[in-house]
Formats: C-alpha cells, sequence, structure tokens
C-alpha cells in the first residue's frame, strides 16, 4: 500500500547493496520466507525451528519438535502452516495459529527436502537419504498415506527386440538412479525431481508416474528452485553449474483449471537457458535462489564468503555481495520487491541480512518542495500573486470539495494489486 | 513545548453548553457561516451544492439514540474504542485507570489499574486479547484482557505519551509523545525499534495504515506526517497551507486510501495523501482547545467526531453535511469509536461518562471493511 508514495528510484534497485544486520537464534542451518515476507522460518542444528519476525528482527515463535538438524522448511501459501524435515526421519506439519504440532510423518531414512503442495497444506513431496522419494498425503484425521515416488527416468519404449539386451543394461543403471531433490510446480499437479546421475523427472501428482526425463548432467542435482511464478527453474548440480531452465508451459496451467489430457513427450523437454559457473574459480555453488521477480538469480559458494547475483534474461554477473569472513550455506531472497537477501553462516549459524535502504527524499518533509536534477526558471502563474479577501478563498475552496470518494471499498487500488502480484 | 493542556486535563472554567438539546439539525447547520446556504437538510439541498456521487440510498440519515450512559470514571475520560471483534469497548481517563465494559450485554467487566498518572489514549491489538493504554506517566502498558494484568511496560519517551496505535498484525506498537518523538515498539519484547524525531511540537495522534506499511502521525505544529515502516523514513509531509492549526488527531480511512485529520481550527478534514490534498472539511462542532478524536462509520458512510460544544457530530463522508448530532453529555466530547460491524457508537469525554448510542434506523450496510 506504501509502493505508491515510495521513491521509484529505490525501488527500481532490484538487488541489495551491503550487509546490513543479522539475526540470532541458535545455530541455524536452513531458512525460509513465508510467502508476504513479514516472517522468516530458521530451523536450527539442534533441531529446534525458530520464526524471526523481520520487522521488529525478533522471535516470533519457538517451535520443539525434532531432535536433529534441520534440513529444510517449506510453508503453506496461507502462511499458517509450516512444514519442517529434519536428519531425524521426521517431518513436521506445524499450525502457526497455534504453534501446535498438527501431523508428524516418520521415514525411513533421514529426510532431504520436503515441500508443501503449493495449494494443499496436506499434502508434501519429501526426498529422502538412499530412499526413494514419497508423496505424503495428511488428508486423513490420524492416518498418514505414503506413497512411493519413481525414481528412474521414463524411457521412449525401444522399437526393435535386438536392443532388449541394452534395455537390461539401463534397467540396471536406473536402479541405481535416487532422487535428491523434489519440488511441486506452481499449480501442484507436477513435481519435478532430481537424481543423483543428473536426471530431471516431471511426476504427476495425480497418477505418481514419471511422464519424462531429461538428463542435464552427469553429477548429482543438489536442489532445484521455481521462480515465485513458477515459470523458471534452477537446478543446482555438483558438476559446479547451475542450470536455469523454462518450465515447460503445458506444466503451468493454472491452479483448479482442469490440465490439458494430450501431453506429448516433447512438449515436456527441457531446455537449458542459462549456465552460470564461475570459470575462473571453479566453484562450487552451496545453494541458490531467485529473486521476487524472477529476474535475477543468487548463489552461495562452497568454501567461499562471497554471494553472488546474475541477471537472469542476460545470465550477466551484477553484484557479488561481501561480508561476513565465513562461508555461507542457505540463501533466501526476500518474496517482495524490497532487495532484501539472507543467508546462513555455516560456522556461527548466524543469518546474515543484506539490504539496499533507501536515502531519505528530503522533499517528502516539506510539502511544497520538489527535487529538480538542475535549475529550473520558475514562471509564475497568471493568477498566482492576486489577492482575494480570505473569506472568498475559503469559500471557493469549500465548493470545490466535491470529488466523490469512498474510503471504505478497496476497489481500484493499483498499488496494492502490484504488491500482491 | 506548546501550552495545550493535556487531553484528559480538566478545564479551567465549565463551559456553558452551547445548544440545548432541543435544537434541529438544520438550526446547527445553518448557523456555520462556511456552509453553502440550504433550505432544508433533504437532498434537494443538491441543488446549490455539485453533490455528483449522491444515490438516494445514500440520503439515508443516521438515527443514533443514547442507549446507555456509563459513569464510573472518576475524572475526565480521554478516550474509548471497541475492541476489533467487537465484543469489548475500553475507556481510560484521568483517573488513572482503564476500564473495560462488554459491547454484548453493555455491563460493566473491569477496572485496570497501574499507572501513575493520567492515561490519554487506549488502543486494542488486533486479536482483542491484549489492550494498550498511553499515559502522562511516560509510560505505555500492555494488558492482557483476560486476566486485567499487566504484561509489559515500554518505557523510553521523555514526556507524556499522547497517542497510541497498534499494527494490523499486532507485533509492533507506534506512539506519539509530548517529546516530539515517534517510536515503534516490539509488542513482543518490549524493546524501542525506532525513535524518529518526527515533529517539532507534541504529537497529537499516530494509527497505522490496514496493511501495516505506514504510520501517519500529527502534531501541535501543523503537520501531518506519513512514515515508511520499514526504513523510518518520512513519505509525505500534509499541511493545511492557509490555517496551519494545531491538529489534533490523524487516522487512515478503512481503505487507507485517505486520512482524517482534525485541527483546532474546528474542522475536520479528509486528505488525499497521495495528492497532498484536503479533499472534504467537515464543519459544525467547535475544536479550539482540546484532542478530540473523529472516527469513520461502517455500515452508513459517516465521519463521527466529538465537539466541545458538548455534542456528537456525524457528517455524510461524501456531502460534507451534518447528518445527525447526538445529544447527551454534559462537556465536552473527546472521544469516538465505532462498532467494526456499524450500527453503535460510544463517546466519552470531560463529563466522567461514557456513552452509548445505537442506530435505531433501519442499518444498510454500505461499503465493505476490510477484515
Amino acid at each position: 500500500m506504501n509502493l505508491s508514495l515510495l521513491d521509484p528510484f529505490a525501488l527500481a534497485q532490484e538487488y541489495p547493496e551491503s550487509l546490513k544486520y543479522q539475526l540470532k537464534s541458535g545455530h541455524s542451518t536452513c531458512i525460509r520466507f513465508n510467502w508476504k515476507g513479514d516472517l522468516l522460518a530458521s530451523g536450527r542444528l539442534d533441531g529446534v525451528v525458530v520464526l524471526f519476525d523481520m520487522e521488529t528482527r525478533s522471535l516470533a515463535r519457538i517451535l520443539r519438535g525434532h531432535v536433529r538438524q534441520i534440513q529444510s522448511l517449506s510453508w503453506s501459501s496461507s502462511g499458517r502452516y509450516l512444514l519442517s524435515a529434519s536428519q531425524d526421519w521426521l517431518a513436521v506439519l506445524w499450525d502457526l495459529e497455534t504453534g501446535s504440532r498438527l501431523r508428524t510423518v516418520r521415514f525411513n531414512s533421514p529426510v532431504y527436502i520436503a515441500e508443501l503442495h503449493p495449494h494443499d497444506h496436506l499434502t508434501f513431496v519429501a526426498s529422502l537419504f538412499e530412499d526413494s522419494p514419497s508423496l505424503v498425503s495428511l488428508h486423513h484425521p490420524t492416518k498418514t498415506a505414503k506413497h512411493t515416488l519413481p525414481s528412474a527416468p521414463h524411457r521412449p519404449a525401444s522399437d526393435s527386440a535386438s536392443e532388449g539386451e541394452i534395455d537390461e543394461k539401463l534397467a540396471a543403471q536406473d536402479s541405481k538412479q535416487l532422487t535428491t531433490a523434489t519440488v511441486f510446480t506452481a499449480n501442484g499437479a507436477y513435481i519435478i525431481a532430481g537424481t543423483n546421475k543428473g536426471w530431471i523427472n516431471i511426476i504427476s501428482t495425480s497418477t505418481r508416474e514419471v511422464l519424462s526425463s531429461t538428463r542435464l548432467t552427469n553429477g548429482c542435482i543438489t536442489y532445484i528452485r521455481l521462480t515465485m511464478s513458477g515459470r523458471d527453474m534452477v537446478v543446482n548440480a555438483n558438476d559446479r553449474i547451475l542450470r536455469t531452465l523454462h518450465v515447460p508451459p503445458v506444466l503451468c496451467h493454472p491452479h483448479n483449471s482442469t490440465p490439458p489430457t494430450d501431453i506429448t513427450v516433447s512438449d515436456l523437454e527441457l531446455e537449458v537457458e542459462h549456465k552460470f559457473s564461475d570459470v575462473v574459480n571453479r566453484l562450487l555453488w552451496n545453494h541458490c535462489a531467485f529473486s521476487s521477480t524472477g529476474d535475477h538469480l543468487l548463489a552461495s559458494t562452497y568454501k567461499n564468503h562471497d554471494i553472488y547475483i546474475w541477471e537472469r534474461s542476460l545470465g550477466t554477473l551484477v553484484k557479488i555481495l561481501e561480508g561476513p569472513k565465513e562461508e555461507l550455506g542457505v540463501v533466501e531472497w526476500h518474496p517482495t520487491p524490497r532487495p532484501l537477501v539472507a543467508a546462513v553462516g555455516l560456522e556461527t549459524g548466524l543469518v546474515f541480512v543484506w539490504a539496499k535502504e533507501a536515502d531519505q527524499r528530503w522533499s517528502a518533509l516539506a510539502p511544497d518542495f520538489e527535487e529538480v536534477e538542475e535549475n529550473v526558471e520558475y514562471i509564475e502563474r497568471e493568477d498566482e500573486f492576486d489577492i482575494h479577501p480570505k473569506e472568498e478563498v475559503k469559500r471557493r475552496r469549500m465548493w470545490a470539495e466535491d470529488e466523490p470518494v469512498d474510503v471504505f471499498g478497496m476497489e481500484g487500488d493499483g498499488a496494492h494489486i502490484l504488491y500482491m502480484s | 513545548m506548546s501550552t495545550t493542556p493535556p487531553r484528559h486535563s480538566s478545564p479551567p472554567f465549565k463551559r456553558p453548553r452551547l445548544s440545548s438539546p432541543s435544537n434541529s439539525h438544520s438550526n446547527r447547520l445553518t448557523s456555520s457561516p462556511l456552509q453553502p446556504p440550504r433550505s432544508s437538510h433533504t437532498t434537494t439541498a443538491g441543488l446549490n451544492y455539485p453533490d455528483r456521487d449522491r444515490s438516494p440510498l445514500r440520503s439515508q440519515r443516521p438515527e443514533y439514540e443514547l442507549a446507555y450512559t456509563f459513569k464510573g470514571h472518576k475524572g475526565g475520560v480521554s478516550s474509548v474504542k471497541f475492541s476489533p471483534d467487537g465484543k469489548w469497548i475500553a475507556s481510560c481517563s484521568a483517573d488513572k485507570t482503564v476500564k473495560i465494559w462488554s459491547a454484548v450485554t453493555f455491563t460493566y467487566e473491569q477496572t485496570i489499574q497501574g499507572h501513575t498518572a493520567g492515561i490519554n489514549d487506549v488502543d486494542w491489538a488486533p486479536d482483542s486479547k491484549v489492550l494498550a493504554s498511553a499515559s502522562d506517566d511516560k509510560t505505555i502498558r500492555l494488558w492482557d484482557l483476560q486476566s486485567g494484568k499487566q504484561i509489559l511496560v515500554l518505557t523510553g519517551h521523555h514526556n507524556y505519551v499522547y497517542s497510541i496505535s497498534f499494527s494490523p498484525i499486532g507485533n509492533t506498537l507506534a506512539s506519539g509523545s509530548y517529546d516530539e518523538a515517534l517510536r515503534v515498539w516490539d509488542v513482543r519484547t518490549g524493546s524501542c525499534l525506532r525513535t524518529l524525531p518526527a515533529h517539532s511540537d507534541p504529537i497529537s495522534g499516530v494509527h497505522f495504515n490496514p496493511d501495516g506499511t505506514m504510520i501517519v502521525s500529527c502534531s501541535h505544529d501543523g503537520l501531518i506526517r506519513i512514515w515508511d515502516t520499514a526504513t523510518g523514513q518520512c513519505l509525505k509531509t500534509l499541511v493545511e497551507q492557509d490555517e496551519n492549526a494545531p491538529v489534533t488527531g490523524v487516522r487512515f480511512s478503512p481503505n487507507g486510501k485517505y486520512l482524517l485529520a482534525g485541527t483546532k481550527d474546528s474542522a475536520f478534514r479528509l486528505w488525499d495523501y497521495m495528492r497532498g490534498k484536503c479533499l472534504k472539511t467537515y464543519l459544525g462542532h467547535r475544536n479550539e482547545k482540546f484532542s478530540i478524536f473523529s472516527t469513520f462509520v461502517v455500515g452508513g458512510g459517516w465521519v463521527v467526531g466529538g465537539s466541545e460544544d458538548s455534542d456528537v457530530f456525524l457528517w455524510d463522508v461524501g456531502t460534507k453535511e451534518v447528518v445527525q448530532t447526538l445529544v447527551g453529555h454534559e462537556d465536552v466530547v473527546l472521544g469516538v469509536s465505532a462498532h467494526p460491524k456499524g450500527g453503535i457508537i460510544a463517546s466519552c469525554g470531560l463529563d466522567g461518562t461514557m456513552r452509548v448510542w445505537i442506530d435505531k434506523g433501519k442499518m444498510r450496510p454500505r461499503g465493505r471493511v476490510k477484515d
């Protein structure tokens, strides 16, 4: 709502400038902003999940339920529910309205990443350590329905019998495929999964079958992240390259609309838009995230103190954020147009925040003043210094107050819509 | 430092009532020299007044009647507020207490004590469970409604705390003080997040906009300033060019697009803060000495405000017409509050009473409220 009064130049600044402050509560290992950006969830080494209020920079809530390091956090779109996954083999769904543990799901191995369905807080997908990924439904009040998802890539059926031998070989290879990263598409109808052999599988949430597969790299895929619009994604792999890809448009149908039925394999082909790598130092990327608009990509570096920010569409490096003298792990970009980046220090477990604070516009303090680039010759209005009787001026002004006003309705609030989109 | 007395202090002399309760509205309308002359207060007055936004529905007048008078306080009552859930009314007074009344059964509930000096303002947290009060003892205190116990004391202001406002999510509280500073507090820890040297005279009003991204403050220096909550920077300054009268209270409209401010030249003004333009001036009441509250009434499209002639005035937001005066108080009316669902108005004043007025007319909801 304040956007319309803000300095447009300050808003045009798309990425933060310098390290501003840090948030401290235990040793943080993983962070995630909620969709509004007023809360930052932080998972700690000791299994405690805390919520930081970004406005007051203090603790809003402490959630105790895990006994080992938190691996991932995921917010529901409403902001009421939070899913935390930990190395203690548990995933916990929290109801933040009451601060209570809504459901606890036990797996048979530590959890890498657990991500909530974007429109249904009772469904989530989890990728597990040396185990098949699981699609979990908590719709039954007590029972937990766990569905195992396939990891083997979808291979088009071969046409001749002579290739049976190759197929067997492939099948043997495929059995070694393990899913290491999973994420829902923006409508929740599909799951994008990355494997340890560098494959990306697109899985239907309803049928739980692999629809198509693409091999991006030979290395293990460590992380997949979508932009807020869900149209682009970034894949981090341990071959030291970040890849941005367009999510196939057939997968981007709006939530609640019927998905297209005649999806062919060619519709689901993934094409790498840009590859981001450090050609000089050959740095490995620890973690990556998109900006709120998806125009920028940021990544923290292995055994290095810097955060890199690229302009996504051009693929150019625009900024290296320097900060604390320690390696940084999970990075997050604030989900509103505010240029604000948070990252976790691996040694100290502090959450570092980079931001850009606009300077005070002095003209805002004096209503008659206007800031101009260079001197302007002032041309007075014809009647500017005419003298009218005070009463007459007052009466005229009162008569001019005939504009219709609506003090209750929210319609046509452009600034508000801009903020929400 | 201005010589204006604090909101709750008793006047040096008892002001004689300006008009007898039998006066009709039309009398009062024509008594103001600034109002365009009107033959009657019906819609035919539109002939000599260009009110474009008037619809037949609009002409329906409020019919508020005095329903209850609460006489618990032992001093002037400085502020009254309905809770956001509409179940409670809080009133605060120069007698150092806050009293809670039920807005369902209209009965006395409890008295909250702890301040060591008179109280200037109260505000409810958005969950209606926590109450904050601002006092001349330079502190703000947070109270738990259930137990009536004090949760926190916010200390830091160097002079009387005059006005407070909770943020819409209830994590922060803004306060304005006679020390000319606007402070933003963390409600969870009680620490002061920001101190803004906002004005050059006592700050008389603070209010958050509905999404919490801005705070508006006003002061006896005649300025209204809008602050960015995230950065603490001033976004806009509004001033009434010719009058430059001390501003005594300000609030955002329910949709956050306009500001309603009261000034000591006996006017409430509706501002379009984007354009820095005053859109409407509501006249008819008297306000030259005290800080008098004004607010919007949901369900009618009215502005309600107190007056030093001991009446409560209701204006039509669009036409600026006085649609009703509520007669009953025996001294200056300082505080007014409208029920979040409409149909009930609470008022308080120097006569030590809090009064509840209920609209007997057919309520027709006009306009939506933000949940």
